[in-house]
């Protein structure tokens, strides 16, 4: 039990910029799996918040806590996981210590989840049409008619040619685009307020990835819907999240206006994560990319200090006495490290 | 000269045809298996219309006929017609098999779902229950199950119900815990799916094949345990006509009368090799092996 989580104190993070507008409000959550060697620290007091209508992208590599985040907002840790601490706020209740009626209530009606890969996540033995329906029976009570009626409407609301005859295909007879095209039909269909995206395009093509992408902030435009879009690749955050935090191992490292990170990047794993991204370039015949050196430290076994000094270019003796709670560096723009300021100031 | 495309056409041609004959293979022991329960269906559910004479109907002067036009499976010691007999029996061995297999196949799939679903304590309650079924021999159990409620068919129903959905269960819960971990699972408790909702109308169309495949074995296996608890003079009790009864009636005259047992011997041998047709034709279809639990 090397890794008991730091004392919390909720307010450690950045206050949020004003509570009354925030949809949902993530404070101090901590999530943990007991595992053979220790306890796997998978959520480490991480703090955020989303305000209704925008979109909200958390990037960080793979084991670095955005999934079990966005699984810990629904209630759905996988089992000997837990939440240690921490509060989520939805529309001012805390869904961790909600009831499980009241959690069945959120669960796709007010939030909705877009799986990684559509063609697990669609149940095979069902058309696309029923599925689709099925939340509107259950949510809305629809009658079996207008349910249909409507999830028609919706398959031809995301792309889909012929949403009628498509309604009876099943899962395996539509392709990957058009998967993810039914499975965001799904999530739409009882007009959630939050849309929380789990690496929505990570198993399509890029043409495809675009197109998905741009489906899901036409259809926010169109319905108002807040979305998190989680994902490894900062590029595809880059281009349609609002605002953007950065995880690493469990921590939220840095978090900022989208712009504002690319622009004055605060945290040495941001700009290591934007340097690593390849760049097209026709003039210059080969750029190397530059990779972060070194791995991802477990879970497990995180000792105490700045998680990512061992693979930072700037580490020092003092980066173990750094507690990752977000330090304010500029307005909404937040970093765990307390040296960015004076180590990075030359880059951006 | 071949061009290009009918080379192309000739062997898309080819292709099909080698899939057609795939799909006709599978096709034919369904249906060579529906057909032949497809007749011993209407045999059992038309009984009274086709049987020549009442089952019981005793001529202690037509004793021990041979097989004729007028009594097509000849006579037996009583002068019976077995023919009609066997009829009857058909009538009561396909409801027995369909009962006795069907009651505990839901019993067992909704205890093996719950067990697979929720683990823990239910898990545990449900299992070892079902491992001190499956741990006595089958029919020892029954045969126990048939002796305190008293012979007859009553004491055999109860008995194949409270012994035969341990198998399902154990079947149900196998597939069960490699459903749960399914992300269409998750997806539909992200969905805000009540756990009735997710196991009844999501999990449960997974589970349903291999059961109803194993159920077509099953079937086969219970009208067996009927018949030889009949044999052995606990099951159905005489007059009432049952082909393992009537298998058992005429055995002691196999010498002479050889009609009165091997021919509803037959019978059941056809309603057994029907339900395994139609049971190898149903795991074809489902692309998947029968695979029994032990």
């Amino acid at each position: 039990m090397t890794n008991v989580p730091e004392p919390l104190s909720p307010m450690a993070a950045a206050p949020p910029d004003s509570p009354d507008e925030s949809l949902l409000d993530i404070r101090g959550l901590t999530v943990a799996f007991p595992t053979r060697s220790g306890l796997a620290v998978a959520v480490n007091d991480v703090s955020l918040s989303v305000a209704a209508g925008e979109t909200k992208g958390i990037v960080g590599e793979s084991g670095s806590g955005k999934t079990m985040m966005c699984r810990a907002v629904l209630g759905l840790i996988p089992q000997p996981g837990a939440i240690l601490a921490g509060e989520i706020l939805w529309k001012g209740q805390d869904l961790v210590t909600a009831s499980k009626r009241d959690m069945r209530r959120v669960r796709g009606s007010q939030i909705a989840m877009i799986f990684q890969d559509p063609a697990s996540a669609l149940d095979p033995v069902f058309t696309v049409g029923d599925q689709i329906a099925e939340p509107l029976r259950v949510h809305r009570n629809m009658s079996r008619k207008s349910a249909q009626k409507e999830a028609i409407d919706l398959l031809g609301h995301v792309g889909i040619p012929s949403a009628r005859e498509r309604s009876h295909s099943y899962p395996h007879e539509l392709s990957g685009g058009m998967r993810q095209r039914a499975m965001i039909a799904i999530a739409i269909a009882c007009r959630p307020d939050l849309i929380l995206a789990d690496e929505p395009t990570t198993n399509l093509d890029v043409t495809i990835q675009d197109q998905i992408l741009g489906l899901l902030s036409d259809l926010q435009r169109e319905f108002g819907m807040a979305i998190v879009l989680v994902s490894h690749d900062l590029g595809v955050v880059a281009q349609n999240a609002d605002d953007v935090a950065v995880m690493y191992a469990g921590y939220a490292v840095e978090s900022a206006p989208t712009k504002l990170l690319f622009s004055s990047t605060r945290h040495p794993y941001t700009a290591g994560l934007i340097k690593a991204l390849p760049t097209v370039n026709i003039d210059a015949q080969r750029t190397m990319l530059s990779p972060i050196p070194g791995q991802p430290p477990a879970l497990d076994h995180l000792g105490s200090g700045c998680p990512f000094a061992p693979r930072c270019q700037y580490s020092a003796e003092r980066c173990l006495q750094v507690d990752m709670s977000l330090v304010r560096v500029a307005d909404q723009h937040d970093t765990a490290c307390p040296f960015a300021l004076e180590v990075m100031s030359g880059d951006g | 000269m071949a061009t290009r495309q009918e080379l192309v056409l000739t062997g898309a041609r080819a292709l099909r045809r080698q899939v057609d004959r795939q799909r006709r293979w599978s096709s034919a022991t369904l249906w060579t298996g529906v057909a032949i329960i497809g007749i011993a269906v209407v045999a059992g559910v038309f009984t009274s219309f086709l049987a020549p004479s009442p089952p019981n109907q005793q001529n202690l002067l037509a004793a021990f006929q041979a097989p004729s036009g007028s009594h097509l499976f000849g006579t037996d010691a009583y002068g019976r017609d077995v023919f009609s007999r066997t009829l009857y029996a058909i009538h009561v061995d396909l409801i027995f098999g369909i009962v006795g297999t069907y009651v505990p196949m839901v019993i067992g799939m909704v205890l093996g779902a719950i067990a697979g679903f929720y683990r823990g304590w239910r898990d545990s309650l449900i299992m070892r229950l079902a491992d001190v079924t499956i741990a006595l021999p089958f029919i020892v159990l029954v045969l126990a199950i048939v002796a305190i409620v008293g012979p007859g068919l009553k004491g055999v129903y109860i008995g194949i119900i409270v012994v035969s959905w341990a198998l399902y269960a154990r079947l149900t819960r196998a597939e069960m815990l490699v459903l749960r971990e399914q992300q269409f699972m998750m997806a539909s408790r992200a969905l805000g799916y009540s756990t009735p909702r997710i196991l009844f109308r999501h999990a449960l169309p997974h589970l349903i094949r291999p059961n109803l495949v194993f159920s077509m074995a099953d079937i086969v296996l219970n009208i067996l345990v009927l018949a030889s608890l009949s044999f052995l003079g606990v099951g159905v009790q005489p007059p009432t006509p049952e082909l393992g009864a009537i298998v058992a009636d005429g055995q002691q005259y196999l010498l002479t009368a050889w009609w009165i047992t091997t021919l509803p011997g037959l019978v059941l041998v056809f309603i057994g090799v029907g339900f395994s047709l139609i049971g190898d034709g149903l795991a074809d279809r489902f692309g998947r092996r029968l695979e029994l639990p032990r």
